[in-house]
C-alpha cells in the first residue's frame, strides 16, 4: 500500500514540475504475495503524467541490474534508505542528473520522501516549478 | 463424463485468462506509451536516450 501512496506522491512531484527536459520511468515489480498480476489499468492511472514511461519487471530484472539492495546500503548516508528491503530493490527511488549515469539521490520508501524528491529535482536540472497551494 | 469435460474446458479457460491477465496489465494513462514487459536491452536503450534530461527512477510494487 505504501508503494501505491509512493506513485501517487511521484505524481505530485510530476505536476508541480512542468519542465519538458524530464523523464520518469516508473517499474512496477512482484514484491508481495498480492502481487501477482501485472500492475491494472487503475494503479498504472495512479503516475499519469505524459513523461512517464511505465515497465512491468516480474523477474527483477532491473534490481538485480543495480545490484540488489546491498548496493544501497542503509548506513550509508547519500542514500536515504529508511528500510530493510529484504533481496529486491522496491518502493525505491533515484534521480539521475542530465548527462550521467550515476544518481544523485536515492532513497525508500517513496511515499516519506517526496519533498526531498522535488527539491532534488529542482537542483539537478534547474527546473522551474509550479507555486504549490 | 460430459460434465467432467466441460470442468475441465472451463479450468483451462480459466487458467488461460489468468495468464494473460498476470502478464498483459492494465492500460496506462493517456500520453504515455503502453505498459512494457521489462527487458534490460530496451530500458537500457531508452534510458541511455534521455541522457540529456533528468531522469526519475522509480521501483513499487503494485499492491
Amino acid at each position: 500500500m505504501t508503494c501505491l501512496r509512493g506513485a501517487s506522491a511521484i505524481q505530485s512531484v510530476l505536476e508541480q514540475v512542468h519542465d519538458t527536459g524530464l523523464r520518469a520511468f516508473i517499474v512496477w515489480e512482484p514484491v508481495l504475495p498480492t502481487d501477482w498480476a501485472a500492475p491494472s489499468s487503475s494503479t498504472l492511472s495512479r503516475v499519469r503524467d505524459p513523461r512517464a514511461m511505465q515497465f512491468w519487471d516480474r523477474g527483477h530484472l532491473l534490481s538485480k541490474a543495480l545490484g540488489g539492495p546491498e548496493r544501497f546500503p542503509r548506513s550509508d548516508p547519500v542514500n536515504r534508505i529508511q528500510f530493510n528491503m529484504h533481496g529486491v530493490i522496491w518502493d525505491f527511488v533515484a534521480i539521475f542528473p542530465p548527462g550521467t549515469d550515476r544518481p544523485s539521490f536515492t532513497g525508500a520508501p517513496v511515499v516519506s520522501l517526496a519533498d526531498d524528491v522535488h527539491r532534488e529535482l529542482e537542483h539537478v536540472a534547474g527546473l522551474i516549478t509550479l507555486p504549490t497551494r | 463424463m460430459k460434465l467432467r469435460y466441460w470442468l475441465l474446458i472451463a479450468a483451462i479457460l480459466g487458467i488461460g485468462a489468468a495468464v494473460y491477465y498476470a502478464n498483459t496489465g492494465g492500460h496506462t494513462p493517456a500520453g504515455q506509451p503502453p505498459l512494457s514487459r521489462f527487458d534490460q536491452a530496451g530500458f537500457d536503450q531508452q534510458f541511455r536516450a534521455a541522457s540529456g534530461e533528468a531522469r526519475l527512477l522509480v521501483l513499487l510494487s503494485p499492491t
